[in-house]
């Protein structure tokens, strides 16, 4: 069936011969891949000098890099745009919605020096900003709240990850300990519930649960479904954290990047224990402080309980140790008589083969009642009474902390790349202490065909970056995970540190410096400016991977000033605005739109984190649950949540936000797609949800202003950023008079001015 | 072309997101490719010239989810009428993917030649013997799973994973659109649910989701998500509608005026004024109320039934799936370029849908006479308009049925041979292609069974598209329908 193949130049030469091809022709062909941009060290480049004309303009050195590459085109920057542009471009970037207007009112009053420094610093700090950054990350993961595939059926334990995120965002966590929690957190960090929820990452992708929970893992189609899964994981991992396309080498080695087969089958090894399964784990990071500070007093008590009983061993007498084997032998009796006994009153005949055991239950108990008390009077009367006190203590002392342990609030679950024990066909390797899959080469991808083993390690493409891990012929699973974090962090992977500030770039500017972020090979782009990618990669690493920092850079720079508008000139030049001689207008993402509608009704619920809401009613859920959006209803304030808190089905994704180009979870999504099309008009137009917010802010603002152009003029200020002008607010006013402030503010939800962010 | 287009101001990408329905915007300029615009392209479309002439505009998928039966419709097996109820012996190892290893099993229903070229049908697809001579089959497709989610993805998208576009959107973006109103690329889903994968088989994925299928649900009054306000939104009527729409043009205009050298916002502007004539196409398109009595008899729809019983039952499954061709006859007339109609919901209980693990008979018994009743009138139809000749239809399903028995009457899954047919659109009426062994169990010839990609290569084909350059950059990968696999069927094309 593939003999017939046609050849492309992502296509195996390896089928030609019909056995495992070596990764290129020759070793000039190697050298050749080797010639790469991305996988070149990564150097600190000096800011370059720019023209005495532009140098007013440059605030830090991204400018410099900029301005000197524009001036080699003869170009310059744009001017800066107003500060009423200003503000909701950097609210939206930053926090994904429009900017309050007493913060928009401070900063156009605010002009002391760092004013604008102020107002980046205040939106970094909001909780807002993890949320909207979040979903940015979110994308990528291809993280959804269903599994996907057939059934599509609900994970309601996904969340904790998309919590571990915002968390993350938030705190500003370092990006490397950032990468290495989701690969392998619950390794590194077991004790912390941010870092077991972390490995949610490996588990975000779909999941086949048919093929695992229906098939057995020997079968010919278990196997298939376990090797798309563990491909799913290997594929997120390189390309979310190195921005490389190994997934080509499933089938054949890459034949465009220096990736063998035996290096993606080596990563595939990596993930050969883990299944996407819930594990338990406490969603409150205090109660597992609680649960783990008990589990380590009871462990500690364990081995102080034990070393007074090893103490007191040197003290018993040849009598004491005949009657504590007498003792033993009556408990194993009473042990034995009570299993044989039926508790139920169904089948009360003793089976025949058991043998029967002569004993009266009552006689036995009060017998070895009293052998204890004798064995303890001979003890105390061998070792003294310290030691058995100490001991009664010790012991109560456990009773005390297992109650206490018992009596905690019972334990969550999170969904998570985990070593799974399962039941049925989907059994995981708990069973086997966690030992990985033996990996194998499947020649052309193909599992009933297995080349050699394959040995856990990661691509060695990059000079002085080894492909292999130091791993000890003993390691547990979780090493092979950690080992590969802790590649992938390396600082001398330029890889790792030129996606991420691509990824951050990318968003900040409407489109990266490189323009395919999930692909830094050689199918993929070259970066506009490569010397500026290094100093920011450079930067950023040395800096302790600080996104907070990275974004504060960006956003104080004069590039991310510049207004947005048009240039002939300078569009006969570049007309993509490549070289950024000016700022990228954006179109709102699906998410943002739908946060601004509520927020412009004043019904947005800042309540963060937990389980996501659900815009949709669930019928049939017995076999493939239909997830009905069109039967939610739009004034439920449970959905008034932002939309990053949204619970999300994976194969039947919402509609209105697919119409608005939401992100789709069964791929990763390094950049949303900007369309307007007939449908998205009529999504804006008619949606239920929009158009019950459009009733609630038209009685927002009847509540707030009094009189029908005050309350025109209100929406419009809310809608747009910006107070209208004279002969707007008469059209809108004329408008809302004949129709109602209802459908004034439906209009106003339309306008490009509201979905697009200059 | 790639995704690195998505530069926001980008003119490709505007034209790209445009919904696929600015008709007339030459891309030949932009795009680089060679020559004039080619008059097959239409508006949208990624493909300049075509790279050969094309035999068929316009395809309609059928698509029976849950695996419908070689050997009980289509690809008869005496061998299974001889040896009915003696052991199944394979002559190899087998995994069934339930337990479905019983005796050989004879085929349901009794089978006669029909046309000039003979082919046999079983009785509940006789009604096809009236159009056999148009049709060809494939009688060796091969699947690569038994897993329902998977063999539904490789059969619509041609990958068995998540995250790949569907064939239907595959064409909208080469092909781009024939008309201004509606969607390029339509479903019509079964309305009892979703087949495995749900929306994600006909989802474009990484190509621009412009090229997405839009969903028509007939019987809904939204019968487009959307296409009107919902009742309960009092504020909305027509006066306020048309007074928001030139209003809101005309403020977005102003805006406009600030703002050179940004189509996008020109794009949108110009997409509520495809909204509205999408308001009045659809449910013109969907309105068979004007369809005249002898159609209606020709579809199976003159029955004048509006209550059913709660068994599945013929009647009911020839409303429901002539409908839908009915429905596709009017869109493609309108200028719909791909129409995927859908018959069998999620595999779940009771069985509206093509698994019969259980019992043959009761499920596909009236399935099949509901889809025969409604795939023939609709070749007849297309025949008399004229519409045959230039648009094909692919009917399939995710994979087979095994040649033995399950449980007493039913029939486990078989990924490794299943039937397809074609007609219309270029292909050669009454071929075969590749027969299956003697059980139906695996093609006749295994080294060179048929697969999804051939399949798609030859749709493509027909449709004037080489499947090894229609291409998508996606991750580093040069991405097409067929992966890197296909083979034209050159003997099912006239």
């Amino acid at each position: 069936m593939i003999g017939r193949a046609t050849w492309q130049f992502c296509l195996a030469a390896c089928w030609l011969g019909g056995s495992l091809a070596t990764h290129a022709a020759n070793d000039e062909d190697v050298d050749a891949t080797r010639d790469w941009w991305s996988w070149q060290p990564l150097r600190r480049p000096a800011a370059p000098p720019v023209s005495s004309e532009n140098a007013g303009r440059v605030r830090n050195p991204v400018d410099a890099f900029v301005v000197a590459r524009l001036e080699e085109s003869g170009l310059s920057l744009s001017p800066e745009a107003d500060r009423r542009v200003l503000v909701r471009r950097l609210s939206y970037d930053l926090t994904g919605l429009p900017p309050e207007p007493e913060v928009v009112d401070g900063f156009l009053r605010d002009w002391e020096p760092g004013a604008w420094e102020r107002l980046v610093d205040r939106m970094l700090a909001s909780p807002r900003y993890g949320e909207r950054w979040a979903r940015h990350w979110l994308d990528v993961v291809h993280y959804a709240d269903t599994h996907g595939y057939d059934k599509d059926k609900p994970r309601p334990n996904a969340w904790p990850y998309r919590d571990f995120v915002i968390r993350s965002f938030n705190a500003d966590k370092p990006y490397s300990r950032f990468v290495r929690e989701q690969l392998a957190g619950d390794v590194l960090w077991p004790e912390d519930p941010g870092a077991v929820a972390a490995t949610g990452f490996i588990a975000a992708g779909p999941w086949d649960f048919i093929g695992h929970a229906e098939v057995p893992e020997e079968k010919r189609d278990g196997m298939v479904a376990r090797n798309l899964d563990r491909d799913d994981m290997v594929t997120s991992t390189m390309n979310t954290f190195t921005s490389l396309t190994v997934q080509c080498a499933r089938c054949h080695d890459h034949k465009r990047d220096p990736v063998s087969m035996e290096e993606y089958y080596g990563l595939q090894a990596v993930f050969a224990a883990v299944d996407r399964a819930d594990r338990p784990w406490d969603p409150d990071p205090e109660l597992a402080r609680q649960r783990q500070a008990l589990r380590e007093q009871s462990e500690a008590s364990e081995i102080r309980r034990k070393e007074i009983e090893s103490a007191l061993a040197e003290h018993k007498t040849p009598e004491l140790l005949a009657l504590e084997a007498r003792i033993a032998e009556m408990e194993a009796r009473i042990a034995a008589a009570k299993a044989t006994t039926p508790e139920t009153g169904e089948g009360t005949k003793p089976s025949p083969v058991a043998p029967q055991v002569p004993v009266a239950d009552g006689e036995n108990v009060k017998m070895l009642e009293h052998l204890r008390d004798e064995q303890e009077s001979l003890l105390r009367a061998a070792a003294g009474p310290e030691l058995p006190a100490a001991r009664d203590e010790i012991e109560a002392e456990i009773a005390q902390l297992n109650a206490a342990a018992a009596a905690l609030p019972p334990q969550g679950m999170v969904y998570a790349g985990t070593v799974h024990t399962g039941s049925g066909t989907f059994l995981g390797r708990g069973h086997v202490n966690g030992e990985p899959r033996p990996i194998r080469v499947l020649v052309r991808g193909d599992v009933t065909r297995p080349g050699p083993g394959a040995v856990p390690g990661s691509v060695g493409l990059m000079p002085g970056v080894a492909a292999a891990f130091p791993l000890a012929p003993d390691h547990r699973e979780g090493d092979r995970r950690a080992a590969l974090a802790e590649w992938i962090v390396r600082t001398d992977n330029p890889l790792t540190w030129r996606s991420i500030v691509n990824r951050i770039w990318l968003h900040h500017m409407g489109q990266g410096l490189v323009d395919t972020p999930n692909d830094f090979g050689r199918l993929g782009g070259s970066p506009s400016h490569p010397e500026l990618l290094d100093w920011l990669a450079a930067e950023f690493r040395d800096s302790g991977g600080s996104w907070k920092r990275l974004h504060r850079l960006i956003c104080t720079s004069a590039v991310y000033l510049q207004v947005s508008g048009g240039n002939p000139a300078a569009e006969r030049v570049d007309a993509s605005n490549r070289l950024l001689w000016r700022m990228n207008r954006r179109r709102l993402e699906a998410e943002a739109v739908r946060d601004t509608l509520l927020w412009a009704a004043q019904r947005l619920d800042n309540r963060m984190y937990g389980p996501g809401f659900q815009d949709f009613a669930v019928e049939k859920p017995e076999h493939s649950p239909h997830y009905a959006y069109d039967r939610a209803d739009p004034e439920d304030p449970a959905l008034h949540r932002r939309a990053v808190y949204r619970f999300t089905v994976r194969s039947q994704p919402q509609p209105w936000m697919q119409v608005l180009d939401c992100a789709d979870p069964s791929l990763s999504v390094a950049q949303r797609e900007q369309s307007a099309g007939p449908l998205q008009a009529l999504a804006l137009m008619n949606d239920r949800f929009l158009l019950a917010m459009a009733e609630q802010a038209a009685l927002r603002a009847t509540a707030e202003r009094s009189g029908i152009e005050e309350q025109a003029s209100w929406l419009w200020s809310r809608c747009c950023g910006r107070p209208p002008q004279a002969a707007e607010l008469e059209e809108l006013t004329d408008y809302a008079r004949r129709f109602g402030l209802p459908a004034a503010c439906r209009l106003l939800f339309n306008l490009n001015e509201f979905v697009f962010v200059d | 072309m790639n995704e690195n287009g998505r530069a926001p101001f980008s003119r490709r990408e505007f034209l790209w997101n445009s919904g696929g329905g600015l008709g007339g915007i030459a891309l030949t300029h932009l795009l680089g490719t060679e020559g004039a615009l080619g008059r097959e392209a239409g508006g949208g479309a990624t493909v300049g010239v075509l790279h050969q002439p094309a035999r068929a505009r316009r395809v309609v998928q059928m698509f029976m989810a849950g695996a419908a039966s070689h050997i009980d419709l289509f690809d008869f097996k005496p061998a299974l009428v001889k040896r009915h109820g003696q052991p199944s012996d394979f002559g190899e190892k087998v995994e069934a993917f339930q337990d479905g290893l019983g005796p050989w099993m004879r085929p349901v229903w009794e089978f006669r030649p029909y046309g000039r070229c003979g082919h046999m049908l079983s009785e509940p697809v006789a009604a096809l013997g009236e159009v056999i001579d148009e049709i060809a089959f494939i009688h060796n497709m091969v699947g690569k799973t038994g897993v329902h989610s998977q063999g539904t993805y490789l059969q619509a998208t041609g990958f068995q994973e998540p995250g790949f576009p569907g064939m239907g959107c595959w064409v909208s973006y080469g092909l781009g659109s024939l008309n201004d109103n509606l969607p390029t690329f339509v479903v019509l889903p079964d309305h009892r649910g979703f087949a495995s994968n749900g929306p994600k088989n006909w989802q474009a994925a990484f190509l621009p989701g412009s090229h997405d299928g839009t969903i028509l649900r007939p019987e809904r009054s939204q019968p487009i998500e959307n296409l009107f306000a919902p009742r309960e939104a009092v504020f909305v009527t027509p006066e306020s509608d048309r007074a928001a729409r030139t209003v809101l043009e005309r403020m977005n205009r102003r805006h406009l005026e600030t703002r050179t050298g940004d189509d996008r916002l020109e794009a949108r502007i110009r997409s509520y004024e495809l909204a509205a004539r999408m308001q009045l196409a659809a449910p013109e398109a969907l309105d068979l109320s004007g369809e005249p009595e002898h159609i209606l008899r020709l579809y199976g729809l003159d029955h004048g039934r509006t209550q059913w019983p709660a068994e599945i039952n013929a009647l009911e499954e020839t409303e429901y799936f002539s409908r839908r061709c009915l429905t596709a006859r009017r869109l493609l007339e309108r200028g719909v370029r791909f129409v995927q109609i859908w018959s069998g919901n999620d595999n779940g209980f009771p069985r509206r849908n093509w698994d019969s693990h259980e019992d043959v008979e009761r499920d596909h018994g009236p399935l099949a006479r509901g889809m025969a009743a409604g795939a023939a009138a609709f070749i007849r139809d297309l025949k008399q308009r004229g519409m045959l000749e230039d648009t094909l239809i692919l009917w399939t399903t995710e994979f087979g049925r095994m040649p033995s028995t399950q449980g007493d009457k039913g029939r486990d899954h078989n990924p490794h041979c299943f039937t397809n047919w074609l007609c219309g659109g270029g292909i050669r009426g009454g071929a075969i292609h590749g027969p299956s062994d003697e059980w139906g169990f695996k093609a006749l010839d295994r080294a060179n069974p048929t697969l999804v990609y051939d399949v798609h290569a030859t749709v493509l084909h027909l449709l004037g598209l080489d499947h090894e350059k229609l291409t998508f950059r996606h991750n580093g990968i040069d991405r097409r329908l067929t992966d890197v696999h296909g083979r034209v069927i050159r003997e099912l094309i006239v």
